[in-house]
């Protein structure tokens, strides 16, 4: 039963990390393989917030939101300039130099070694450490997340986004400001992403380099992929899915355990494969 | 009854060849303007610079006499100068509607949290307005139809309802009608120009291929060729031109 | 003083290694305009072929060298036929190669994973001949990655671009749409130079293997190097890539006296972080990569 908890958990966590993600490539087009970064600084900003300076939950998590947008304007600002299949590269290779910055800044991050000891959250005098707790909590915060989103979507500030995605010359002639959409849409991504840092934070009360590497990036892409980039049911079923199949080979007796993240990864590659050729538009089946 | 967008002096070129020299053109206010040349005249150029897509390399774009040479393209449409395409560029995965809808000027009601988080569909004002804009092109009932789904001569309607919905002063129309039938054209969209000019007060220039369009539309009409104006003024007295007619008529 | 002329030279053995890679990338990315990194998956299987070639079936390096290579072309050969020409035919942004060819890089990584683990695998049976100059000390591998660099440009430089097929090669780099409208079989040729540009980069797989080893998690790095060196040198440019990787490969070799390790990579991609955000085109780039309106 605890088990079956702590999966949903991480679902619910993956979930806000693959729809904040959505905003920018499924709404925008945006390719910004560099997720997993948001939200790890996300983590680390809300940790060593609450660790060093003693910061309850939710001061901690909103301001972690600010830094993190704030550091989206770093690929941002840049990314606006470059040609649109460049933007992969830059965002893979943002990916990798915070991803090294996390290992080596010792005096900061302890570097691969993480940080433990995180305080679990306390709300309005609760201390929320049971498992069902922690449930309860983060599907609250994550529903919020997804309305968020959602009202994103169907907002004029959505269809401009949509916009960019099929023709950016179109959008700047009917008056619009591709450069600033495309920073609120950076920043609002990246916002929500750390969110999910430090709701992990809390509940494994540890985090650590590894969590937040170029892996993670293309698993929440693969989520995408798989639900169907830029429809929100879509990418939290495809979310559901990723993060649960894994689990389930466990259950298979006469796989040696040494070979499951080789077979976990194998999966993801295959998933990917499969859809790029087969069904770019993802799972859920076309409406509207 | 003035200049409402002039283009001085401008000369533009790309790599070995100069799309634009010398170009000189006044746009009057509350009139239409045609644009005509053949292919490669440099027509879609001198549109893209005056609604700022590209900057000239020498010469100025003035607007009700300021100076907007280096705006930004939006800017440019906020200031009221608006342009349409020649191949369309209408958003595909949106429907008719939504592509309306969000070319649409912002509202005063609307602050940045309407805008970011409240459903555009709530946006009574706004839904009015666009549908109105689709009844005026006769394309309504398609409103909530994707444009990929769309014909191509309903798409070029959409296409001159976008330009319509922002609302601007000055529209530049690249080809807005080649392609449709005449029954369209003669119908529906000379007498919406005439009226956005006759009575919303608007400005209209146009690039079109079909000369007799041009000459029965436009009080003034420009001729380029090779990057050049070869002439400029009322069709009747360009009609009456011999030697233009035949030099023109040639290419064109 | 020995120490660095030391490092220099090994700088430059570096070097020369990345710039195959480079080469290598160039030849695939100049003619697709994609960023096709099946390559990756490529030099990972090359490299374990060749390690199981040497070590488990006895056969002698060089022989096991050339079979290697074989198998670069074919297996790049059905990765294409099979797979990426279907991605490609779909006319879907270009994201999609790079998307489809990253899966595969993946998936070819994680079944090297699954049936060999995550150790190093060296394809060399007994030590390396050593020569010295002077104070500068060299292993076989080094030098034959200088030879192989060095006679891979000058080949693909001087001969192949100059051949009938590789005349069409450049035509499509150039310009995609004339090419297809002057009667070029775009895709078989693009095809051809992918291969090449796989075998030229399984030329790299191969010495690796037989001089450090190789490891699942290598193709995904030769990607990275290759990116590196490609847009340092400048995209579009084959000799850009060469010069590019040489470049980087000093640079990491001699950054050792003044960097701590950890380091080391960070800078290697800041330095693509930067170019990208402040000049796309490289140093040696062919500018109007892409035009607008």
């Amino acid at each position: 039963m605890e088990y079956l908890l702590h999966i949903a958990i991480i679902i619910l966590i993956n979930i806000i990390l693959s729809v904040s993600f959505n905003i920018l490539m499924g709404y925008a087009g945006i390719f910004a393989l560099c997720h997993a970064i948001f939200y790890g600084i996300g983590a680390y900003a809300s940790t060593l917030l609450m660790i060093h300076w003693g910061f309850s939950f939710i001061p901690a998590l909103l301001c972690a939101m600010v830094i993190t947008a704030l550091f989206s304007l770093i690929i941002a600002v840049p990314g606006l300039r470059i040609h649109w299949d460049y933007m992969v590269i830059f965002a893979f290779s943002f990916q990798m130099i915070l991803y090294h910055v996390m290992l080596n800044w010792i005096d900061l991050t302890r570097g691969p070694q993480g940080i433990p000891g995180i305080p679990a959250p306390i709300i309005f005098g609760f201390t929320v450490e049971s498992k069902i707790s922690i449930l309860l909590l983060y599907l609250v915060i994550s529903s919020a997340v997804v309305y968020l989103a959602k009202k994103i979507e169907s907002s004029p500030f959505g269809l401009v986004l949509k916009g960019i995605k099929n023709d950016e010359l179109a959008v700047k002639s009917i008056g619009k400001n591709v450069t600033r959409h495309k920073i609120i849409a950076f920043a609002f991504a990246a916002a929500l992403a750390s969110v999910s840092g430090t709701l992990i934070s809390v509940y494994v009360s540890y985090i650590s380099p590894a969590y937040f590497d170029l892996n993670m990036s293309v698993f929440i892409l693969i989520c995408l992929v798989f639900g169907g980039i830029g429809k929100i049911q879509g990418v939290i079923l495809g979310t559901i899915g990723l993060t649960a199949l894994p689990e389930l080979l466990r259950f298979i007796p006469s796989l040696p355990s040494t070979m499951l993240g080789g077979i976990r990864d194998l999966i993801y590659a295959v998933v990917l494969l499969f859809f790029m050729l087969y069904r770019p538009q993802g799972i859920v089946p076309e409406t509207k | 009854m003035g200049t409402i967008l002039e283009g001085k002096g401008i000369y533009k070129g790309f790599g070995g060849l100069q799309a634009l020299s010398n170009v000189n053109v006044k746009i009057e206010e509350k009139k239409i303007t045609g644009l005509i040349g053949p292919n490669g005249a440099g027509k879609t150029t001198l549109f893209n610079i005056l609604s700022g897509f590209i900057k000239p390399e020498k010469g100025k774009i003035l607007f009700k006499d300021k100076e907007i040479t280096r705006e930004k393209p939006h800017d440019v449409v906020l200031l009221g100068l608006a342009r349409s395409w020649q191949g369309l560029r209408l958003f595909e995965n949106l429907t008719v509607l939504e592509n309306i809808v969000m070319s649409l000027p912002t509202y005063k009601s609307e602050n940045v949290a309407k805008i970011i988080f409240v459903p555009w569909s709530k946006n009574k004002a706004k839904l009015t307005k666009a549908m109105e804009i689709l009844d005026l092109i006769t394309i309504k009932d398609r409103a909530f139809t994707l444009i990929r789904d769309l014909s191509f001569a309903e798409q070029k309607l959409v296409a001159v309802a976008r330009l319509l919905a922002t609302d601007s002063e000055v529209l530049l129309l690249d080809e807005p009608v080649s392609g449709l039938d005449e029954k369209t054209v003669e119908k529906v969209v000379t007498p919406l120009l005439r009226e956005l000019v006759m009575k919303n007060g608007k400005t209209i220039c146009l690039v079109e291929h079909s000369i007799k369009l041009v000459f029965n539309m436009c009080d003034t009409v420009y001729c380029l060729n090779q990057g050049e104006i070869v002439a400029a003024g009322e069709p009747r007295q360009l009609s009456q031109d011999e030697k233009l007619k035949r030099a023109f008529f040639q290419i064109v | 003083m020995d120490l660095i002329l030391n490092l220099v030279v090994d700088g430059i053995c570096e070097g020369a290694r990345y710039a195959i890679l480079g080469m290598g990338f160039a030849l695939i990315f100049n003619t697709q305009r994609m960023f096709d990194i099946s390559f990756g998956g490529v030099y990972i299987w090359c490299g374990f072929a060749l390690w199981i070639l040497v070590t488990q079936a006895g056969i002698n390096l060089t022989l096991a060298g050339i079979i290697v290579l074989a198998i670069g072309y074919l297996l790049s050969y059905a990765i294409q036929k099979i797979y990426l020409t279907k991605v490609r035919s779909r006319s879907g942004p270009p994201v999609g190669i790079f998307l489809g060819s990253m899966a595969l890089l993946m998936a070819m990584e994680a079944i090297t994973s699954i049936f060999w683990g995550g150790t190093i695998r060296v394809g060399r049976i007994g030590e390396a001949a050593l020569f010295k100059w002077g104070v500068v000390q060299l292993s076989d591998i080094k030098i034959l990655k200088v030879i192989f660099a060095i006679s891979i440009f000058l080949l693909i430089q001087y001969v192949f671009m100059r051949s009938p097929m590789g005349v069409n090669a450049r035509a499509i780099a150039t310009n995609q749409l004339l090419a297809k409208i002057v009667g070029l079989q775009n895709e078989k040729i693009i095809i051809f130079t992918t291969c090449l540009g796989c075998t030229v980069v399984a030329i790299d797989a191969v010495l690796v293997c037989a001089d450090t080893g190789v490891y699942p998690a290598i193709g995904f790095q030769s990607v990275m190097i290759a990116f590196m060196s490609v847009i340092l040198g400048g995209i579009g440019s084959f000799t850009g890539a060469a010069i590019g990787g040489l470049i980087i490969g000093v640079v990491r070799t001699v950054a050792v006296l003044e960097f701590p390790t950890l380091w080391q990579e960070l800078i290697l991609f800041l330095i693509l972080f930067l170019i990208i955000a402040f000049r796309p085109i490289g140093i040696w780039g062919i500018k109007d990569w892409k035009s607008e309106v």
